[in-house]
């Protein structure tokens, strides 16, 4: 089985998807000739051809309305913003458009478009290359919201979101685009949306994340082993749906949380599963559910290491809802 | 010279013209009563749209706005669902989701909208493009007026259109108050526009539904034939219905007639269940949308009378 990063997954769950169904497009900002500012689509144009995998205009509210379009006519339209922070200007059709499709048509009009776009900090991007959007996301009904944390969910959790019938917002972690590396199938496969994974088994507490974040769990949860304390991690790998199932049996058997994520605390997705578990789950709880995340500012230029959650900051939540 | 052919089709779009108007009647009613919320007349702007539709084939998809609404009759939609839909009623093949004049008829290729104008046009690009890449003998229109003129969608629909060659045709109808036209879209005109991305202009006057036919029939041809995309400039001023003949009473009566019936009958049968309220949201209900319906239909049982035990 070869080893790929997540650029490789996904350029490979891509190359199957467009083999395999000739219903699937891929297009976006360079993403043709190019093969895409971070290489994700390198190649496909070559050998899928420039029908298949083609070059846009730079207009996000373009790319998706096209891809809406697309996609009520029954195409399988994969567009690529090409950094999450400029898809706000395709807020509108994604919003009211692509998400209501199906709602305000009472089914006659699915809408399945596969947003592929990059998010998040740690590559000294400023305001306008690491924001993480997914909450404005996940609180439109109509819409998935799907994020991978490694080569192996990239390319099951991207290839499962081509299939799916409903639009999906597909983010993905590009701090660890190069750095994740996993043995990954080379032929197609697909991992189940609305499944997390327990990334760690533990016993003392759970840590709840998802996207490059992971990683930053994972190293925390040595930390704290070193210190005799046993963190389970969940690896979300979808907001919406949410598997509920899996949070709540983690919650239940530690009775500690701590949830991370990289978007302002504010309204961010942890204040929702916050409250699933609190509702849920509130007699099995310790201590009270602890949040690391971005801070309430516009995403920093020179500090964005001291803005962004990480391993240190999780281990210190961590040990405080141990010592509640 | 007139021609069978032409006097056939003239007839038909007075007939048209005049059921439309039968509708603007009926809606008004409707509405005075509280009945419709929302609904936009026609009346003067019929020979864009029947015109428009004289001149494309039933494979072709249709992208309107809520002045539009009543398309999808002329598409195979029934009067019965149609109704359902404008009045929010069981039975709604929309099963009461949308604003009316917003649904859609899919047998029929009319495509639904939402009330931000000028979303359309981009879908209608899409729409364009994709049947190009599929090498379907068929193109999509999509009408408009001077509010979506002046949106970025406007824009960014035509400039895609242009660049990608889509089989698009893009329907201005103007208001017929050139001030008001003004204050949206300025002097710049239509020709003027569509020339500056590089697309075909045509005008036409709205009050000529069979000149109006012709010109989308041509438009229609050349998107087909990968000829790229048309934006025609069509004008509002004269009585369409006039230059055709003027009204037909009787048919404009027994439609108020029949259309009053329905609407009673609709009545009767009440607003959609409330389950439906979560239905078509995604293509399979996830759970946490499943719990939500289960309380609410909890709810709903236990506070039928609207009042605490």
């Amino acid at each position: 089985m070869p080893t790929m990063n997540i650029i490789q997954a996904v350029n490979s769950a891509l190359d199957l998807a467009l083999g395999s169904d000739e219903d699937v497009f891929v297009f976006g900002e360079d993403v043709g000739k190019f093969g895409g500012v971070f290489r994700a689509t390198d190649g496909l144009q070559a050998t899928h051809g420039d029908h298949r995998v083609f070059d846009t205009p730079l207009s996000e509210g373009g790319i998706i309305g096209m891809a809406i379009g697309m996609a009520i006519y029954g195409l399988k339209p994969v567009p690529e913003i090409q950094f999450s922070d400029f898809i706000y200007p395709a807020f509108d059709q994604i919003v009211n458009e692509m998400a209501k499709f199906r709602y305000r048509s009472g089914g006659e009009y699915p809408c399945p478009v596969t947003i592929r776009t990059p998010f998040g900090g740690g590559i000294r991007g400023g305001h306008y290359h690491s924001q993480s959007p997914e909450a404005y996301f996940a609180h439109t009904a109509g819409l998935k919201v799907v994020v991978p944390s490694d080569p192996y969910t990239a390319k099951g959790l991207l290839l499962a979101s081509i299939a799916d019938p409903d639009p999906v917002i597909f983010l993905e972690p590009k701090r660890v685009y190069r750095a994740s590396r996993a043995e990954v199938p080379e032929e197609a496969y697909t991992l189940p949306i609305g499944k997390a994974a327990i990334d760690r088994e533990g016993s003392d507490l759970t840590v709840i994340t998802y996207g490059a974040m992971l990683h930053e769990a994972r190293r925390a949860a040595d930390l704290l082993a070193e210190n005799d304390i046993s963190a389970e991690v969940i690896d979300l790998r979808s907001l919406v749906p949410l598997d509920e199932e899996t949070i709540l049996e983690s919650v239940k058997k530690t009775g500690r949380v701590v949830i991370v994520h990289e978007a302002a605390r504010t309204c961010g997705f942890g204040g929702e599963l916050a409250a699933i578990i609190a509702e849920k789950a509130l007699l099995h709880l310790e201590a009270p559910i602890l949040r690391v995340t971005g801070y309430d500012t516009p995403f920093p230029f020179t500090l964005e290491q001291q803005y962004l959650p990480d391993a240190l900051k999780i281990f210190e939540a961590c040990e405080t809802t141990i010592d509640f | 010279m007139k021609t069978k052919n032409s006097e056939e089709l003239a007839s038909r779009l007075r007939e048209g013209i005049v059921r439309s108007r039968a509708i603007d009647e009926a809606l008004t009613r409707l509405a005075k009563r509280g009945l419709v919320g929302m609904h936009a007349p026609a009346t003067g702007y019929e020979g864009h749209i029947y015109g428009a539709l004289a001149g494309l084939s039933p494979n072709d998809w249709l992208f309107g706005d809520p002045r539009l609404a009543r398309i999808g009759l002329d598409r195979g939609q029934s009067l019965r669902d149609w109704l359902a839909q404008m009045l929010g009623l069981a039975g709604s093949s929309d099963l009461g989701h949308s604003t009316p004049g917003e649904h859609s008829a899919r047998a029929g290729r009319v495509v639904s909208t939402s009330s931000l104008m000028g979303t359309q046009l981009g879908h209608a690009m899409g729409v364009g493009h994709a049947m190009r890449l599929r090498g379907e003998d068929a193109c999509a229109l999509a009408w408009f007026g001077p509010a979506a003129a002046a949106t970025g969608d406007f824009h960014v629909a035509l400039n895609f259109a242009a660049v990608y060659k889509t089989a698009t045709v893009f329907y201005y109808c103007s208001s017929g108050d050139a001030a008001a036209d003004e204050e949206r879209i300025g002097k710049a005109t239509m020709e003027a526009r569509g020339t500056g991305y590089g697309i075909r202009v045509v005008s036409v006057d709205g009050g000529d539904p069979l000149a109006v036919a012709a010109c989308v029939t041509e438009a229609a041809l050349l998107a087909r034939s990968g000829d790229g995309p048309t934006l025609i400039d069509g004008r509002t001023g004269s009585d369409p219905l006039e230059s055709l003949g003027g009204d037909l009473p009787l048919i404009r009566n027994n439609l108020n007639t029949e259309i009053d019936t329905l609407v009673e009958e609709l009545l009767a049968e009440g607003p959609p269940k409330s389950e439906t309220l979560f239905a078509e949201v995604w293509a399979e209900m996830p759970s946490r949308l499943a719990e939500q319906q289960t309380q609410h239909l909890s709810h709903t049982a236990r506070f039928s009378s609207g009042e605490v035990d």
